[in-house]
């Protein structure tokens, strides 16, 4: 029983960051119009860089913080030239090739350039290993409860912005037809350049509890990352945004609970033929599609 | 013929039934992933009938072809009628699923996989001889009836459907012979390499076979033809430290290519061009002149 609770504590945890991505990368696709599948790539970028300010300043947890928030913005935003004549053409699934590309791009230099494609463990002190609360042989570290509180509170901030403020009408207002929101007078390169700010500021935050979590990082990890938020977003729905909410606790749970109690690594298969099979049956996801 | 240029061979000739499979499917405005899991399936079950039951080559490799065509039924079924993310989606998650699938079963070795396939006789030959008879095929396809009708699909869908198309048969037709093409790629990777494991069939030559298509041009069948050897054969000729950076050229030429010529290096307006040029230099070559045609003129007159 205790094991339980400290594995679904664990498996919401996950779920939580993968809800944070899956935010990301549907603002992405809404209002950007295009398909961020090197979105994941650029999180596991900016938890690399948050490694290489730890190793520098010596383990300085708010530079580290700063400086994976900061590339993650940075990252993102360079993408934005690159995909604007791909949104301008109404080119989606060009675009998904060219997100593969530069994923391609990343995940290459990851490999051969940074630490020399050594697999990058992150400082016990980032890691948040200490236990918090403890009852018999289960343990929530401080980790687990920082990675959750994080998570909604950024969950919330990001729909406080959505729906209660100016820019976040705009981004609806794009949502639905940038080329409606360019006759009511919106400013298209700007918004999209502030959607694209937003998700690599998300992305950011979740390469931090991301490194929390995991503890290490390796080029591979940002396919599999890339992998699962699709078919998070897949799974609800593609471009809806609560629906992935949802869809991203059940993924973390299903996988944690996998994870735990089945053997050999079927986690992976259990986790992709739940998506096989709600696509099969329900096409357009499990809440539909909000785009 | 040494060894390497064998390899280089033999691999083109398996990546550009590959990326045919992916033009296939696309045609009809659908990127289907799934030759690259059906692939997986050809090699490791023809390896096994090989390997285990002692069967001969040809018929471990109609098996696999039968099984592969058969087992890419189901996705098809399901697919059908499935928007195009969602068959990406779901059809790469299809390739993790194979992955582990043959991790995890205990015949096929596990992550170390099937070693020790026996060597194949003019396997470059009849490699080769599938190569054309595919290419053949597909060329007659393309310039039949379905083929415009796949046209059409791709151009707009609702119109084709009111115009009596069966989008969803022509999209469990594709993905099927797709899939039987996938799986004899597969025996005939596994029979090259002679030693399969799971991670082989991944992500990378999926990444791999997508940038060979869309760099070389997805609306025509020659575009894979010629870009495959060219992107291929470029790490191959770069020195060792250059080389490693595989993956990287690939990203960066797919990039480029795709902002500045969405449909890819070769399409359709090329082909033309290169049909009307090529019969103006013929009709100089070998075409009567001007002054001949004259003579004759009079001749008649």
């Amino acid at each position: 029983m205790e094991t339980l609770i400290a594995q679904l504590i664990n498996a919401i945890a996950l779920g939580s960051i993968y809800a944070l991505l899956v935010i990301g990368f549907n603002l992405l696709l809404v209002v950007g119009g295009i398909f961020p599948f090197a979105y994941s790539h650029i999180v596991v970028l900016s938890m690399y860089m948050c490694w290489f300010v730890l190793k520098i300043t010596g383990n300085n947890l708010v530079l580290g913080t700063v400086a994976a928030i900061v590339s993650g913005v940075a990252f993102s935003l360079i993408t934005e030239p690159i995909f604007r004549p791909l949104a301008k053409r109404g080119a989606v699934l060009g675009s998904f090739i060219v997100a593969m590309a530069i994923s391609m791009i990343i995940t290459d230099i990851m490999s051969q350039r940074l630490n020399m494609g050594i697999v990058i463990s992150f400082p016990q002190s980032l890691q948040g290993k200490e236990a918090l609360v403890s009852f018999g042989t289960a343990t929530i570290t401080a980790g687990q409860i920082a990675t959750i509180a994080g998570s909604i509170g950024s969950g919330i901030g990001f729909f406080y912005l959505l729906y209660r403020t100016k820019i976040g009408r705009a981004f609806r207002a794009m949502g639905q037809s940038s080329f409606s929101a360019r006759l009511l007078g919106i400013p298209i390169t700007k918004t999209s350049l502030f959607a694209y700010g937003i998700a690599g500021f998300l992305g950011g935050i979740s390469s931090i509890f991301l490194a929390m979590a995991i503890g290490t990082a390796s080029s591979t990890l940002g396919d599999n990352l890339a992998l699962k938020v699709m078919a998070v977003a897949m799974f609800a729905g593609l471009g809806n945004l609560g629906g992935g909410l949802i869809a991203a606790l059940i993924l973390g749970l299903a996988e944690g609970m996998a994870l735990a109690y089945l053997p050999g690594n079927w986690s992976q298969a259990i986790a992709f033929g739940m998506i096989m099979i709600v696509v099969m049956v329900k096409p357009k996801g499990l809440f539909g599609a909000m785009a | 013929m040494s060894l390497s240029i064998y390899y280089f061979l033999q691999l083109c000739a398996i990546f550009i039934m590959l990326g045919w499979c992916l033009y296939l499917v696309y045609r009809i405005g659908q990127l289907n992933n799934a030759p690259i899991a059906i692939m997986a399936i050809g090699a490791y079950l023809s390896s096994y009938a090989v390997l285990h039951w002692g069967w001969p080559f040809l018929l471990a490799l109609v098996f696999a072809v039968v099984c592969g065509a058969v087992f890419s039924l189901i996705p098809a079924l399901g697919l059908g009628r499935a928007p195009s993310f969602a068959m990406v989606i779901a059809t790469i998650a299809l390739i993790f699923i194979m992955q582990t699938i043959f991790r995890n079963l205990p015949w096929f070795g596990g992550a170390l996989g099937l070693f020790g396939i026996p060597k194949v006789k003019n396997l470059l030959l009849v490699t080769y001889i599938f190569l054309v008879a595919i290419g053949i095929l597909i060329y007659r396809f393309d310039h039949s009836r379905f083929g415009r009708a796949a046209e059409m699909i791709f151009i707009d869908r609702d119109i084709a459907s009111t115009l009596g198309i069966n989008i969803y048969m022509y999209s469990v037709i594709l993905q099927v012979s797709t899939g039987a093409i996938g799986a004899l790629a597969g025996v005939l990777y596994a029979f090259t390499i002679r030693t399969i494991i799971p991670s082989y069939f991944g992500f990378s030559f999926l990444l791999a076979i997508t940038c060979f298509i869309f760099v070389g041009g997805y609306t025509t069948m020659w575009g894979v033809i010629f870009f495959t050897p060219i992107l291929w054969g470029i790490p191959l000729i770069l020195p060792q430290s250059m080389a490693v950076f595989r993956n990287l050229i690939y990203g960066f030429s797919l990039m480029v290519i795709l902002l500045i010529r969405p449909e890819g290096v070769i399409d359709k307006n090329m082909l033309r061009f290169i049909r009307l040029k090529s019969g103006v230099v013929f009709k100089k070559l070998f075409g009567r002149s001007q002054k001949t045609v004259d003579k004759r003129l009079k001749e008649v007159m």
